[in-house]
């Protein structure tokens, strides 16, 4: 017995010594959250994409920060006259991972299908389709101008990628099962709850040549990739300090810190990726009251309130509704929207006719959000408000949220968009039920013929949704991803870590 | 001297966080994560609360559910392996359908109930009661059965007394007696079941912190300020000594009875009753 | 059929029916059934009765209403008691359909199983071993060992399991870098390495068993040590740990038996916690975000399982109990 023991435990060291080793080009990600489905074309996620996206699915084109179109599966993209349609021709050398062609044919399935799934998209073509005009060519004719199209189609949240029509067929209760798309990776495996593994697709038609020419040098090219789903913190830090993990993803900003003095750690991503939205529900007699929704922005600090959420670092106070990644849509001059004031929101909270009600607010546990709700309720006592904190789990407070008798305002996070106009919170029929004016001042602004004169018309939506306060946006954050410092060249491209170039440092 | 050991225990920390739950949280995020200050001897956390006056309420929250729930649930399952043990044939199937209760998962549970938006606290409590009632009632019935068979309350109830006195003034409070150790152990099972419920974020709400959540809350912070984990967790396992040493001086609780004796038990008891009928021993 | 045949079919069903044993089986197969059913019609109004469908969580928060509706629709169709007709029928047909994403959800409980069932058995295994060995010696001694085994008991039993787990954790795998923090290595890929990654969930799991077990373990051969039997054995010269173990060995089967049952059953939704923080893929965590996503078929077909595997365990438990008993055997 006595001597069957240490045998035992020098096995089960053993056990541990077992780690891959970075020469096989494999790289461990951590992620906190498992997409409820790998169909991104119908759910937006922040995790599906980041697997998914660029990886295994493509779209047809990018639009940089620039503004201009970078063609992926296209190779030109043509606006009518004007702008009443668009044309694309398709490059005809694409494979999917299945070994089929890409044809116009799967282009039209999957783009119809997208606009099918995005009313947003689908309304501001006036319901119109994509269909073939043969020989790797598609079109698009609306009733009204399609100048901000390749925005919806290079950077909606619900990706406008393309699919094999046989995976589109082949779907199971509305949702794509056989993830098959174009992509310099493929998906090997899909473990529920546990793991998504991609693989090189070696045929790939971009730069693979260029990469794989890397192997001549000393460095090892990745090619396999493996996504854990890691919901508690504690562990993915822990993992990739001892060397489970190679990246993780969500860093908690008390981490960064640590993770700073370490030098084989790395961190990557200063861009924002959303913001905080505090909706209020303009249905509800509290919500609707402006003066009321006025005294509850000027009696919250925003930094504070941030802070409650992320901690030290990780956040940017901005009142402005869309992120640092679209500039032409950013004002200056919001921090007076911004400020505090208590004997002001004392005053209007009086003259709004506040007899005492409770001001329900309603969030979820997800990601901290759940502080906001606290350090509000707490910052709202200050000046004479009562409130009351309805906490639910993620799909609760989805559900919730639709029933406008249960909450006078909800919190929640909302991931960057390339146009205002897509802010679910600016759409008429979305909980929170902006005014109708309103929502009517917003559309107008798709109505543009450029980005330049949409960002004009934004300029003044914005200052005037300042004055109305239908949302307050207190700040803006970002998302933190820590790698092993012998990784190279992963690229962050959306606020997302891109691995296609991506090689191991002898 | 356990007995009384144990109820020092509990009665000081009842009496501490009752005495300084009265104080002010107050949460100010300047001082987050601050160590500890004349006024919060025990620092401050991530939204820059006093945690002395956090773990005070915290405490007495989590102890009065529990209180609440596990009373609820010892009074309906009583209540329930009376009635089952009135019944001479359908125990068996009554056992089985509460068996099905048990069965269910707490988390199950907890998610369904928060359907129901205006249950609010009860939420948690409902779920508790769900899940202690069916074990209560489980060992309730065992020692009922065990105690009815006893030859005293066998030559009581075939003498003159009447039998609600036999019942009132006999039975019930040998199964009080019987089965009071149970209470102390589910006791601080349900202060552990109510964490574990927080962690997955289905606990109380935010406002009302519970020693769960708060622990659910400091095990973020456990690399860099682990002393905020570290008090919580001292103060459950003196809760859970104190409960420890009260219900096994009160009363000999074996958890084998926790489940499927309960054949055995009833044969042994019947098994008994027939050898006193045949005439035997 | 002949009339000898059906008579003699009449005779031997009787034997089988009279048969005091049999008959026991029988009574509990049936109440068994009864649970299972009683529980699906429980866990089926559950899930129908809770507000919010995955719709909210899959489509995204700009699909439009035709869309949600549309989802809805092709979830649930016909009247509730058809439905809940088809939900049985599946579960008896194996055939558990797919789940809210589309994916199939045979092979997702019987991979989570496999996992499961492994920590649950090695962790009551493990603790069976050390709880009787531990209660055996403490049970003849009153000190030192006694008090430990209490003091070690209720420490355990008044810690949440995931701050056993954090900060075994935090020992194991930052300080001493001995075992994988989480993630689950396949048995095919490593034997060790799937042992490793398990070690620690195993580990906090046997732990947990242990507090409970001690104690009850170390209580009954102590209250054994009194009995008649004990005596007799005590004067044919046997003492000490060796006299413990004779006396109690027969009587603590059914214990044993019970209190693994118990275990087992328990840890299938208490290894939630655990497999959520050693990002393990079992049965728990699988049933905890399949409730949480409001899946409602996956939710539904994981309890039933579940509830199956733990009737069986708890049958099996009895069953052991009724044969190593001999009292029992001849009661009838």
């Amino acid at each position: 017995m006595k001597r069957i023991l240490p045998f035992l435990f020098a096995l089960i060291l053993l056990a541990s010594c077992d780690r891959v080793s970075h020469d096989e080009g494999l790289v461990r990600i951590a992620l906190s959250s498992e997409p409820p489905t790998l169909d991104i074309m119908i759910n937006p996620s922040l995790s599906g994409r980041l697997m998914l996206l660029r990886n295994v699915y493509e779209r047809l084109f990018e639009i940089d920060e620039s503004g201009e179109m970078d063609m992926v599966l296209s190779e030109s993209v043509e606006f009518g006259e004007d702008k009443r349609s668009l044309s694309i021709k398709l490059r005809e050398d694409v494979y999917f991972h299945d070994g089929s062609k890409m044809d116009e044919e799967d282009v039209v399935l999957s783009l119809n299908r997208w606009l099918d799934k995005y009313k947003t998209a689908s309304d501001y073509v006036h319901g119109a389709r994509f269909y073939s005009i043969g020989d790797y060519s598609v079109e698009i004719d609306s009733e009204g101008s399609l100048a901000l199209f390749p925005y919806f189609m290079a950077s909606s949240s619900q990706s406008a990628v393309i699919m094999s029509r046989e995976s589109i067929e082949n779907e199971n209760l509305g949702l794509v099962v056989d993830i098959v798309g174009t992509g310099p990776f493929k998906l090997e495996s899909y473990s529920k709850g546990e793991k998504a593994v991609l693989t090189r697709n070696m045929s790939y038609y971009g730069t693979n040549d260029e990469i794989l020419g890397i192997s001549d040098s000393q460095d090892d090219i990745v090619s396999r990739l493996e996504y854990y789903f890691v919901p508690e913190a504690l562990t993915r830090r822990i993992g990739l300090e001892s060397g489970a993990y190679d990246a993780i993803g969500d860093v908690m900003s008390y981490d960064v810190a640590a993770f700073e003095d370490n030098e084989n750690i790395a961190l990557l991503g200063e861009e924002e990726t959303g913001s905080i939205a505090l909706v209020f529900n303009k249905r509800s007699s509290l919500g609707s009251n402006s003066l009321f929704r006025k005294a509850v922005s000027l009696s919250l600090d925003f930094d504070a309130l941030m802070k409650s959420c992320y901690g030290e670092s990780g956040y940017v106070v901005d009142s402005n509704y869309m992120d640092s990644t679209e500039p032409l849509f950013r004002l200056s001059g919001d921090s007076i929207y911004s400020e505090r004031d208590l004997e002001r929101a004392k005053s209007l909270i009086k003259e709004s006719g506040y007899n005492g009600e409770s001001f329900r607010i309603l969030t979820s546990n997800l990601s901290n959000m759940d502080k906001i709700a606290v350090y509000m309720k707490s910052a709202l006592q200050e000046v004479g408000v009562e409130s009351e904190i309805i906490m639910l789990d993620w799909a609760g407070m989805l559900e919730a949220r639709k029933d406008e008798s249960l909450w006078d305002i909800y919190i929640s996070a909302f991931t960057s968009v390339p146009l205002p106009s897509m802010k679910s919170y600016l759409m008429e029929d979305f909980p929170g039920w902006i005014d109708r004016n309103d929502a009517e001042r917003v559309e107008e602004v798709l109505n543009s013929d450029s980005l330049e004169e949409a960002s004009l018309k934004w300029s003044e939506v914005q200052r005037a949704l300042w004055e109305s306060l239908p949302v307050i946006v207190p700040g803006h954050y970002t998302t933190v991803y820590a790698l092993d410092s012998s990784l190279d060249g992963v690229e962050m491209i959306d606020g997302m870590p891109d691995f296609r170039s991506s090689h191991y440092k002898k | 001297m356990r007995l009384r050991g144990g109820i020092i225990i509990l009665g000081l920390i009842l009496a501490f966080s009752f005495a300084f739950s009265f104080l002010e949280v107050g949460i100010d995020l300047s001082r987050s994560l601050s160590g500890a200050s004349l006024t919060s001897p025990l620092g401050f956390d991530d939204l820059g609360r006093n945690y002395l006056v956090l773990l005070a309420r915290g405490t007495l929250t989590s102890l009065f559910f529990s209180f609440i729930s596990v009373s609820i649930s010892f009074f309906l399952g009583t209540l329930l392996s009376l009635f089952l043990s009135l019944l001479k044939r359908g125990y068996e199937l009554a056992l089985s359908i509460l068996d099905s209760v048990r069965m269910l998962p707490v988390t199950v549970v907890a998610i369904f109930l928060s359907s129901f938006f205006l249950l609010g606290e009860l939420r948690i409590v409902i779920s508790l009661v769900v899940v202690f009632t069916p074990m209560f009632t489980r060992i309730s019935f065992l020692k009922l059965s065990e105690i009815r068979n006893r030859e005293y309350i066998l030559f009581l109830s075939k003498s003159r007394v009447s039998r609600s006195r036999v019942f009132f003034c006999h039975v019930v409070p040998h199964l009080w007696l019987s089965i009071r150790g149970a209470y102390g152990v589910y006791l601080s099972t349900s202060i552990l079941l109510e964490s574990t419920l927080s962690y997955l974020g289905l606990g109380l709400r935010e406002e009302r912190p519970s020693l769960g959540s708060i622990m659910a809350n400091a095990k973020d912070y456990m690399l860099y300020r682990p002393s905020l984990l570290i008090y919580p967790t001292l103060i459950m396992l003196l809760i859970s000594l104190s409960l420890y040493l009260i219900s096994s001086s009160l009363g000999e609780f074996d958890s084998s009875l926790k489940r499927p004796l309960k054949g055995k038990l009833v044969n042994i008891a019947k098994f008994s009753s027939n050898r006193k009928a045949r005439g035997e021993s | 059929m002949g009339c000898p045949i059906s008579g003699l079919l009449i005779i031997k069903s009787e034997a089988i029916v009279y048969n005091p044993l049999m008959k026991r089986v029988l009574i509990r197969l049936l109440s068994v059934f009864i649970t299972l059913f009683v529980l699906s019609l429980m866990v089926f109004l559950m899930i129908e009765g809770s507000l919010g469908d995955s719709s909210s969580l899959l489509l995204s928060e700009d699909a439009g209403e035709r869309e949600i509706e549309l989802y809805s629709q092709m979830r649930e169709s016909g009247p509730f008691f058809v439905r809940y007709l088809s939900f049985l029928a599946s579960f008896f047909s194996f055939d558990l359909g797919y789940s809210a994403n589309g994916l199939l959800i045979a092979p997702m409980i019987l991979s989570a199983l496999r996992i499961t069932l492994f920590i649950s058995f090695s962790s009551v295994l493990i603790s069976l071993v050390i709880s009787l060995l531990w209660s055996l010696f403490a049970s003849v001694r009153d000190g030192f060992s006694y008090r430990a085994l209490e003091a070690f008991s209720i420490f355990i039993s008044s810690l949440p399991s995931f701050v056993i787990s954090l900060f075994l954790i935090l020992v194991f795998s930052l300080k001493l870098r001995w075992f994988p923090t989480s993630g689950y290595v396949r048995i095919g890929d490593s034997f060790l390495g799937f042992l490793g990654s398990l070690f620690l969930p195993i580990l906090v799991l046997a732990l947990m068993h242990m507090s409970l077990m001690l104690r009850v373990f170390r209580s009954s051969f102590r209250s054994n040590l009194g009995s008649s039997y004990s005596l007799v054995l005590r004067s044919e010269g046997a003492k000490g740990v060796r006299l413990s173990f004779l006396t109690s060995f027969r009587e603590s089967i059914p214990l044993i038996a019970s209190l693994s049952a118990d275990s087992l059953a328990s840890s299938f939704s208490g290894s939630a916690v655990v497999e959520s923080i050693f990002a393990l893929p079992g049965v728990g965590s699988l049933l905890v975000s399949a409730s949480l996503s409001r899946d409602f078929r996956l939710t539904g077909s994981i309890l039933m399982v579940v509830a199956f595997l733990s009737s069986i365990f708890y049958l099996l438990s009895e069953f052991v109990a009724f044969l190593s008993d001999p009292r029992e055997r001849r009661a009838r």
